[in-house]
């Protein structure tokens, strides 16, 4: 579980500091505050997991941004210290191009140790069966560093996990639906398994996600994606099937000598297709607000990842069916780390003041970030307090002027 | 006619409007609302929201809050001025003590039937005394059907099915027995009534 995070020269984030709540962080600011900002910096925790290069961190690398983020791991607290060369892509990607990393492990019984090296060789030393005994070797030999100790490594690895489980949504991602397009393909592999599909980006993407678990349907995860969206939750769709339609291509390529050789692909063209009512619609032709909905309602039941960073689930959501939609985000918070920005008064009518993170942006100062708890002095929160109970509700407090400490 | 229905989220109103049908016994009767999105602002904008009521047509008024750690004469009275002055033919105020979903843990076979299973769950023997009932009833949802509970779809699903004489057992819900007969009383007198112009307009 991420407790805290710090996070220096990255965009706004001059030197942020944000105590997540545990289990649901909901992040308010004005626009442009930085929010988005945050959310993204976290992300790089993930990105820093995915990193994998071969050998060890190029000690020379120009450091761009700085990371320092506290996890809790069984019963161990673990620091990390990251400087990273962040390289960002015209779509907005963030990529770490490299990094130094610094994990202090700070055991129950007052012991601590230190390891410098990247968090996923720990990944690989459990992906190939390391012997504990072989680990000094192992980790020298291909990554040039000090071997974690023993009693270190399950609470690295499992602060590993959680990196990599991350996942980011954002509605912007799913802006209309009409550019979606109505099949996808996919390539199969010679005994039949099904082959990952390379490049998918928004739309697509969200559909292979779910024709993957359509046909893997492990621990019932789709059926309940089903349960939820359908006739008997909340009534978006009647049904969702996926048709394929087995097709394929040739691929040639010349040799020295002239000789050609064909190379025969099998395929699968997707075509998913949503009934609402008696009606058969192509994803294309779901109105922005259905996609979406589906789209963010999708990954808070099925993704079985440790932490969720939702960026503003409000967008195009009907008010009835959002207040369905953050019942479930809260619930599944206890499952996953949760945190979300918005700008809805009517999200922060859904949660209590102590998930509630005020972020604001100065120019000297950069982005900040602050618990409303810690905003406000004991009398300022005691009014809060009885409003709440007497009054009116958060979003309205917020809405009102309530939580600002300026106009 | 109509009854108005001011409450802190709609799962909540479509709560009570299915125990009101049941015990009217499905007769028909219009249904209007406010919702304050939490506890505060119907104790605020209660008395406005009756008196709207009113105005829209609505002859009898419920106004639902749950109790939590609140003493409860005091805060019914409350509550109970905040609407004194609004001129509905009965009113009512209910204390859910935490939150409306205990009324629904009263009845096993109704959650079995709304998610299809013959299986009934295992309830507590009192629902009210539960610290969080919408949590322990999406627990039970998960761990008996293995669905994801939504109290916006499923507490309206359920409160179909609830046999409400089950209900006698809950203190909260008790004064809403005599609001419906009230309310019974009412349907029985206009119909009557209605039955007795018709009559007279054919002689």
């Amino acid at each position: 579980m991420l407790k805290k995070i710090v996070i220096q020269n990255y965009r706004t984030c001059l030197k942020t500091s944000f105590n997540c709540h545990p289990n649901l962080s909901v992040l308010i600011g004005p626009n442009s505050s930085g929010k988005t900002n945050i959310l993204q910096a976290v992300m790089l925790l993930h990105k820093l997991a995915e990193q994998q290069g071969n050998g060890p961190v190029d000690d020379s690398v120009t450091v761009s941004s700085r990371i320092n983020a506290v996890f809790s791991s069984f019963g161990n607290k673990i620091r990390l210290s990251a400087s990273l060369a962040v390289h960002t892509d015209e779509a907005n990607t963030d990529n770490v191009m490299s990094s130094r990393q610094t994990w202090r492990i700070e055991g129950e019984k007052e012991q601590a140790a230190t390891f410098k090296g990247p968090i996923w060789a720990l990944a690989r030393v459990q992906e190939e069966s390391v012997a504990t005994a072989h680990f000094p070797n192992y980790f020298k030999m291909y990554f040039g560093v000090e071997a974690p100790p023993d009693w270190t490594v399950r609470g690295l690895a499992k602060t590993f996990e959680f990196c990599q489980g991350m996942k980011y949504y954002g509605a912007s991602q799913f802006t209309n639906p009409g550019a979606s397009p109505p099949s996808f393909e996919i390539e199969i592999d010679k005994d039949g398994g099904r082959r990952r599909a390379f490049r998918l980006r928004g739309h697509v993407r969200v559909l292979y996600n779910m024709y993957s678990l359509f046909k893997a349907n492990q621990g019932g995860k789709y059926d309940q994606f089903k349960s939820v969206v359908g006739p008997k939750g909340l009534k978006l769709i009647d049904d969702v099937d996926f048709k394929e339609v087995p097709i394929s291509s040739t691929d040639y390529s010349v040799l020295v000598g002239g000789r050609v050789r064909s190379h025969r692909r099998s395929k699968l063209l997707v075509v998913p297709q949503f009934r609402i009512g008696r009606q058969v619609l192509s994803p294309n032709q779901l109105s922005e607000g259905t996609f979406k909905t589906l789209a963010l309602l999708f990954y808070i039941i099925t993704f079985s990842g440790t932490a969720l960073l939702i960026e503003e689930p409000e967008v195009c959501i009907h008010h009835g069916l959002l207040s369905s939609i953050l019942e479930l985000i809260k619930r599944y918070s206890r499952q996953k780390q949760m945190i979300i920005s918005t700008h809805s008064d009517y999200v922060l009518d859904h949660v209590r003041p102590e998930n509630v993170f005020r972020v604001s942006r100065e120019e000297l100062l950069g982005t900040t970030v602050h618990p409303i708890r810690k905003t406000m002095n004991a009398r300022e929160y005691a009014a809060l307090r009885e409003y709440l109970d007497k009054e009116g509700n958060l979003g309205e407090y917020w809405r009102e002027g309530g939580l600002e400490d300026r106009p | 006619m109509k009854m108005g229905i001011i409450a802190e989220d709609d799962s909540d109103v479509v709560v009570i409007r299915a125990f009101t049908l049941s015990l009217l016994g499905h007769r028909r009767i219009g249904f209007k609302r406010f919702v304050g999105h939490g506890g505060g602002r119907v104790r605020r904008k209660c008395s406005a929201w009756a008196q709207n009521l009113v105005r829209q047509g609505c002859s009898w008024v419920v106004v639902l809050h749950d109790l939590d750690d609140r003493e409860e004469a005091q805060f019914r009275a409350e509550l109970e001025r905040a609407i004194a002055t609004v001129k509905a033919e009965a009113k009512v105020v209910l204390l859910p003590k935490r939150e409306i979903e205990a009324w629904l843990l009263y009845d096993s076979a109704a959650i079995a039937a709304v998610f299809n299973s013959s299986k009934h769950p295992r309830l507590p023997g009192n629902p009210e005394a539960l610290p969080d009932p919408k949590d322990h009833l999406a627990n039970i949802v998960w761990r008996y059907f293995q669905r994801d509970y939504i109290n916006t779809s499923h507490n309206e699903a359920i409160a179909t099915q609830v046999d409400t004489n089950l209900l006698k057992r809950s203190h909260s819900f008790s004064p809403h027995f005599p609001f419906v007969e009230c309310v019974q009383r009412a349907l029985r007198n206009s119909r009557q009534a209605n039955l007795r112009k018709s009559v007279g307009g054919d002689r």
